[in-house]
């Protein structure tokens, strides 16, 4: 399988603060890739190292087949750009700014920079420091897509956007990915956005990754389960529940349980059914629930 | 690159312009103090029986040195008020290059597809056009305001003299942007040491001018303009140190960068 975007074992420190604890995780060429964490979880930090911003202490990052040594400056043809804190010259023009863009890229894809500022209704005369947060952060996408990028980076692209914004950047990412084979790696607190898009995900909490795979797979293994026993049978406990393989935790509730689960549901309901179930009921879990449940399971081991 | 180096000039236009302003302000003050100076000194010489004979010869020694209006400008301006407009520009400049509000815009360069050293090449090089129209240019002004006045100036003089201020205060200005960049962005204490590099740098130059003052008459000293520069502007070592100095800042500032990750 080719990859995008490789990260084996992956760490950084600032002093004695550790900020990656060796996280690992691949993107696939031409997938889309949400990269999520809480606030210091370590997103931009990686996001940082990918682009060379920072120097890794140790680990393996590649970037479109390239290890990330010595002058980056091909390998940034390839890459596009969108940073958490706005990064483009307040003082220039839209127009400026994207003919600025381009003197380093020696390209720009006028098409694609005409639709999606006339989506955003976003006016490249005006100066980039007349522009609102809303704005700013469209500008930042457009220029970040005018040079049709392989890789499109974006740290927390949506923040700050209003629903309709956001509805707008998310179909343009999307269609950066469908239409152009670009691969999109991003980091977002807006789960359901992430939901919508993401082929991937990586979970990473306090430095360390929770979890790196398919969305869909995840939702497939990861599943909550409401069970009761009959009554005339052997008492089940919640000690005897978690040792069954594939349920993470277990709580009481009510006459019954409820359990977290990870992993093949028919094996486990069949664990389950051994154990003369009175009803059970599976449910599944959004990527909202399924980010809490991970990293809060994380917080309490 | 070019790009780069138009857009820093670009942005810094106004603070470029305002120096050059206050530096053409000065040079008319500077003539105005120039000639009241001259005029007392010449006036009291006229009646020497009221001085002593140590101050006669002071006087006639200052008289000499001052012969030449660049000279003086050069001195009073550089040395005198002149310095802290200066010290205040490279701050500002200095910052406003690789400094901390600057950081964020410095991510933009520094993720597209150019080199670090090409962009560290580039911003030093808009500082060096900034330094020099803020502050060499203004210096057309001295020979205009002699012209005006009809006292001549000796340009070979002037120019000569110039280059070794003109090289320390690059040199100044490289070290403010590597100490900028080695203190993560922190302007004022690049400033400070910029201001402690500058005083050595004076009393580096006026050791020479006292070595030379000893053995050189003054009398004959004007007339051989090599020995001139080296009696009052401390002749190529300066300059050489200076240049030296500039190689070693941009060197070490690409090393912070490049293999420091220093951003």
């Amino acid at each position: 399988m080719e990859y995008a975007i490789e990260v084996k074992k992956l760490k950084k420190s600032y002093g004695k603060n550790v900020a990656l604890s060796g996280i690992s995780f691949n993107v696939k060429k031409g997938s889309v890739m949400g990269f999520l964490g809480r606030n210091g979880a370590g997103k931009t930090t990686t996001i940082r190292i990918l682009m060379g911003l920072l120097k890794k202490d140790d680990g393996e990052v590649r970037v479109a087949n390239e290890e990330l040594k010595g002058d980056l400056s091909q390998l940034r043809m390839k890459i596009g750009y969108m940073p958490e804190n706005f990064s483009l010259y307040l003082d220039m023009t839209g127009r400026e700014a994207l003919k600025f863009n381009s003197k380093f890229f020696k390209k720009m894809n006028e098409e694609k920079v005409l639709e999606y500022s006339k989506a955003f209704k976003l006016d490249l005369r005006k100066k980039i420091k007349s522009l609102s947060k809303g704005m700013k952060q469209a500008m930042s996408f457009v220029v970040a897509t005018s040079t049709d990028p392989e890789i499109l980076i974006l740290d927390e692209p949506l923040s700050g956007l209003d629903p309709v914004m956001r509805g707008k950047m998310l179909k343009f990412i999307s269609k950066e990915c469908a239409n152009n084979g670009a691969t999109i790696f991003y980091s977002s607190h807006i789960l359901e956005d992430v939901e919508k898009i993401a082929d991937t995900v990586c979970i990473i909490d306090e430095g360390k990754d929770v979890f790196a795979g398919e969305l869909d797979e995840i939702k497939e293994k990861r599943k909550k389960i409401v069970v009761t026993f009959k009554e005339n049978e052997k008492e089940v406990t919640v000690e005897e529940l978690e040792n069954l393989n594939g349920i993470l935790k277990a709580e009481r509730s009510g006459h019954g349980f409820v359990l977290d689960i990870y992993g093949n549901i028919d094996e486990i309901l069949s664990h389950l059914e051994n154990m003369k179930t009175e009803s059970v009921e599976v449910l599944d879990m959004n990527l909202n629930d399924i980010f809490m449940d991970l990293v809060e399971g994380d917080e309490e081991k | 690159m070019r790009a780069i180096i138009w857009k820093d000039l670009k942005e810094r236009r106004w603070i470029i312009l305002a120096v050059m302003l206050i530096f053409v302000g000065i040079a008319f003050m500077t003539f105005g103090m120039y000639h009241t100076t001259i005029n007392s000194y010449k006036a009291l010489l006229e009646k020497p029986s009221n001085l002593s004979p140590a101050q006669i010869d002071s006087m006639k020694k200052s008289i000499i040195l001052m012969k030449n209006f660049g000279y003086y400008m050069l001195t009073s301006w550089y040395e005198g008020l002149g310095i802290f407009i200066m010290i205040f520009f490279f701050a500002v400049l200095g910052e406003s290059i690789f400094g901390k509000e600057n950081k964020k815009t410095l991510d933009f360069l520094f993720t597209r597809p150019i080199s670090y050293g090409k962009i560290l090449i580039s911003k030093f090089i808009a500082g060096f056009i900034a330094i020099t129209l803020g502050i060499v240019v203004p210096l057309i002004a001295v020979p205009i305001i002699s012209s005006i006045s009809g006292k001549k100036i000796d340009m070979m003089i002037f120019l000569h003299a110039l280059v070794p201020y003109i090289i320390g205060f690059l040199a100044l200005f490289a070290i403010t942007v590597f100490i900028s960049i080695l203190t993560r962005f922190k302007r004022w204490i690049s400033a400070l040491i910029s201001i402690g590099f500058f005083i050595l740098w004076s009393s580096f130059k006026d050791i020479f001018h006292q070595a030379w003052a000893k053995s050189i008459d003054f009398n004959t000293l004007f007339l051989n303009v090599k020995a001139y520069m080296a009696g009052n502007f401390g002749g190529y070592l300066p300059f050489t140190i200076g240049i030296g100095i500039i190689v070693i800042m941009i060197v070490s500032s690409w090393f912070l960068i490049e293999k420091k990750s220093m951003l």
